[in-house]
């Protein structure tokens, strides 16, 4: 089927719905308008774009409004039962009305609007259905009896209290939990969007008084500012108001128009150690995204930052109440602007002439691919990412493959918990080398937050995300605080399955990893290895005049780096079987062969006692080799003479033979270095066992068996 | 007279003035919300709820943009009375209940849509996620522009386009995938 056969289709089918019956009875709507007793304003008032933004505003308000006397209930102090009303006579009644009228008058001079302004603020409205519902004389038989006329009126006034009040309320209230929190963001929103609407309102209906503020041609709101007593009283007024809940002037990009927008990130600070740091969120996204939708941050961001954007709406979204009106709100932001950023409607948007995605829109899709934990964007562009990756970002088949129909797939998906943690891209995520100070409080800025976070259940969520630097810092501050389960939760599973975590808990034995001496930690990538499947590196530090690479971590399985357990000196780095190591061993064979003092080797590294050992082989001098051999009680000996004259293996030059050592330590403590041999001999690569003794390291007898 | 005098007769508070908007309008709003996916049965009640809705909003818009705004409120009335159907049929489907269309709804449909290919389409144009229907029915049903769909959806016009695009693709596939019905017609 080609697009016309499919419009034809369609305009058969459009003749078709000619046939739908209608029982229109025009005398039923107009009866139900009567009785909403929806009085219209007489007054027409001058209309033009701004409006409709103010109505989708009241569009999307209604939805909020759903929440109604269940969804504030969460500030009402409601200990008082469920009482009649018939307690209740008509005079006091009335004084319930004078003392909310006197709340009204309050809140209408804060605003410093005039009576008819005030109360066509939508919030202010539903408090009045409140309280005209639950209170005013003559109504009670239509209220919600399960209601008392206090609870009623203490419902009236938190809908009449204004953003800034709301803060002050929740302050005094304490500690919310997410429903509560859901309900008050979205409550708060809703406040600042009618007061948006009605700013907007006033600014465009003073649109041609206004016009005097220009700065070069351009609206300018400091100008406006700066001549508030020449403008219009309400202007003046809505100046003064605006940023005492919250809001601020704007002008569009063009600089043809006056905007009120949100500027809630130093207005709400007080909020975030009272509400759910989750729902939290919303209100920095609503700052990005009010309510016109993700047009205008669209065209103000850059691609690359967009994807940073969207990244936050998901985190936010997956660990937010599904039930609340901003929830609803953002989903919508997080599917359209996910389609903006994935799929432009013109192609040569993400083109480079070349046909490869220009660099704006690969920095969006990387920051996509990289976000921690579980998340739908990642899983949905990595394939895309990974297969462009590898031809430099051409244009492909992968792409032209994606559906964002499978992207609401792996949300539905995360929200049922259901969907696999998105494993990070190590190799590319991690730099190629970082120093972090010790000395510098800002190193552990973030690990206070992320200490706080995992420690109140050790979900290793928590931890994700998290580069290796970032979990020794982490253990090395649960050490600090004496958390030995903390640091328990940070072992390798490897770690935990060879020893106990009672014994652990009780006398950790792995503290102090970061030496007094340390400075710095490093991270250098040459330390980045494959490890089976998965990665590990070595985190630095400095021991006397040189780095050492001695704390081992492992990148386990749920992709959360985790301690290895080793305190010890090692390396991990292949080295080379070169002149410069013969150096070091020639240097080391004299030291040794005069005396064959045990404790001139204390220091040598494990590639230098192999060396050795083979390097006394090359000599001739099994003398030297036999006594390199491990010496403590509970190991086989061999008698010397034994020894001496039993076979030997010859070997004509050390770096003739072999390439390259590399040295790795086992859980048990014993390390083993693996000898990588030229092509051209028998068993390229042997294993060479080693102890550790109190004088270094030392082969058993047969260390390659 | 005019729609324009109408709307602004209407926003003055001019009842018969309504009751000619009405007139002139309800035919498209009863369309729309069945195209939208609304039962034949529903439709007075949505139809009924859409001009109330559209009183209380009356002053509130411009004349030009009354249009936009019927669209607007009707999408939204049908929104909201697809999502508590299909909240329905999940409930239904919890408690182990199997729930099909009532008879009467069924046959009402039926009487619309009296050929197979008009039923095939329709439900495939039913089946498709919201994002994609709605472009689809004001486009090719309602005859709006992109710019109109735009400002009904409340999306930029690069988006229209592009669901337009796509509804269109979906649309042909999931209608070869069911065979294409040849006969009816």
């Amino acid at each position: 089927m080609d697009d016309k056969q499919l419009e034809e289709r369609l305009n058969l089918l459009k003749s078709s719905y000619d046939r739908l019956p209608s029982t229109l009875d025009t005398e039923e709507i107009l009866t139900k308008i009567e009785n909403e007793k929806n009085v219209l304003p007489i007054e027409k008032k001058t209309r033009g774009s701004k409006r409709q933004r103010i109505t989708v505003w009241a569009v999307s308000v209604a939805s909020v409004f759903v929440i109604g006397i269940l969804g504030t209930a969460y500030l009402t102090e409601s200990d008082e039962t469920t009482t009649s009303d018939e307690n209740y006579s008509d005079e006091e009644i009335e004084k319930w009305r004078k003392r909310y009228q006197d709340e009204r008058i309050k809140r209408q001079h804060m605003l410093q609007m005039n009576v008819d302004d005030f109360t066509s603020l939508g919030f202010v409205q539903y408090a009045d259905n409140i309280f005209a519902s639950q209170i005013e004389p003559g109504t009670l038989e239509g209220k919600n009896d399960n209601i008392s006329v206090k609870e009623a009126y203490d419902l009236a006034i938190e809908g009449l209290n204004l953003p800034s009040e709301m803060i002050k309320v929740a302050k005094n209230l304490g500690k919310l939990d997410s429903k509560e929190s859901s309900y008050f963001v979205d409550d708060f929103v809703t406040k600042t969007e009618h007061l948006m609407a009605y700013y907007e309102q006033k600014l465009w209906d003073n649109e041609e008084a206004l016009k005097i503020a220009k700065h070069e041609g351009r609206l300018s709101e400091h100008v406006l500012i700066a001549n508030r007593y020449n403008i219009p009283e309400e202007i003046k007024s809505m100046i003064e108001v605006l940023p005492k809940q919250g809001l601020k002037l704007a002008v569009n990009a063009e600089g043809t128009k006056f905007q009120i927008k949100p500027d809630l990130a130093l207005f709400t600070r007080d909020l975030f150690s009272v509400l759910d740091e989750n729902e939290a969120r919303y209100l920095g996204i609503y700052d990005l995204i009010p309510g016109y939708g993700i047009a205008t941050l669209v065209e103000e961001q850059e691609l690359s930052q967009l994807g940073y954007y969207l990244a936050s709406i998901e985190f936010t979204l997956l660990n937010t109440s599904e039930n609340s009106a901003m929830h609803s709100r953002f989903e919508n932001h997080y599917f359209e602007l996910a389609e903006m950023i994935i799929f432009p409607s013109d192609i040569g948007e993400i083109l480079n002439d070349d046909n490869k995605i220009n660099i704006e829109a690969h920095m969006a899709w990387e920051t996509l691919v990289n976000i921690p934990g579980v998340s739908p964007l990642a899983t949905f562009m990595k394939p895309v990412v990974a297969s462009m990756k590898s031809s430099d970002w051409t244009y492909n088949e992968t792409y032209k493959l994606l559906d964002i129909e499978q992207l609401r797939d792996y949300y539905l998906l995360a929200l049922d918990n259901e969907l696999e943690i998105n494993k990070l891209d190590w190799l590319s995520i991690l730099p190629d080398g970082v120093e972090k100070s010790l000395e510098t409080p800002y190193t552990m800025y973030g690990i206070h937050e992320l200490y706080k976070k995992f420690n109140e259940n050790f979900n290793p969520l928590m931890l994700h995300g998290a580069g290796p630097l970032d979990i020794t810092l982490l253990y090395h501050y649960a050490d600090g605080q004496d958390n030995h389960e903390m640091m328990w939760e940070l072992m390798t599973s490897a770690f935990k399955n060879e020893y106990k975590k009672e014994e652990f808990v009780e006398n950790p034995t792995l503290q102090n990893i970061i030496g007094d001496s340390a400075k710095n930690l490093y991270f250098n990538k040459e330390y980045l290895t494959p490890d089976k499947n998965n990665l590990k590196t070595y985190i630095g530090q400095e021991k006397g005049n040189q780095v050492s690479y001695d704390i081992l971590l492992r990148l386990e399985n749920d992709d959360i780096w985790r301690i290895q357990g080793e305190e010890d000196y090692l390396i991990s780095k292949v080295e080379p079987v070169d002149d410069k190591l013969l150096q070091r061993i020639q240097d080391l064979y004299k030291s040794f062969v005069r005396t064959y003092d045990q404790t001139v080797l204390k220091e040598a590294t494990p590639s230098e006692i192999v060396g050795l050992y083979y390097y006394s082989a090359q000599l001739k001098d099994f003398e030297t080799q036999y006594e390199l051999y491990i010496k403590e009680e509970g190991r086989i000996q061999i008698p010397k003479d034994e020894y001496m004259n039993a076979e030997h293996q010859y070997i004509e030059d050390i770096r003739l033979v072999f390439k390259e050592m590399k040295f790795e330590k086992k859980l048990n403590g014993e390390g083993v270095v693996t000898l990588t041999k030229y092509p051209d001999e028998q068993d390229i690569i042997i294993g060479f066992q080693l102890i550790p003794t109190d004088n270094g390291w030392r082969p058993p007898f047969m260390p390659t068996q | 007279m005019l729609e324009l005098e109408l709307i602004e007769r209407a926003q003055q508070g001019d009842k018969a003035a309504y009751t000619e908007l009405i007139h002139i309008h309800y035919r498209t709003v009863e369309k729309f919300a069945f195209q939208c996916g609304v039962q034949v049965n529903d439709i007075p009640d949505i139809t009924q709820e859409v001009f109330v809705k559209l009183y209380r909003f009356l002053h509130q818009f411009q004349r030009d943009r009354f249009t936009t705004w019927l669209y607007k409120i009707t999408l939204n009335s049908a929104r909201d009375y697809y999502r508590k159907e299909i909240k329905e049929k999940e409930k239904g489907q919890k408690l182990n209940v199997e729930v099909r269309e009532s008879y009467t709804s069924k046959s009402a449909e039926d009487r619309v849509l009296v050929f197979e290919e008009d039923r095939e389409l329709h439900h495939a144009i039913q089946s498709l996620d919201e994002k994609y229907r709605h472009p689809i029915i004001m486009f090719y049903f309602h005859e709006l522009s992109y710019e109109q769909i735009a400002e009904v959806l409340n999306v930029p016009l690069s988006t229209v386009k592009i669901r337009l695009m796509r509804a269109k693709a979906l649309l042909k596939s999931r209608l070869q995938m069911s065979g294409g019905v040849k006969h009816g017609r």
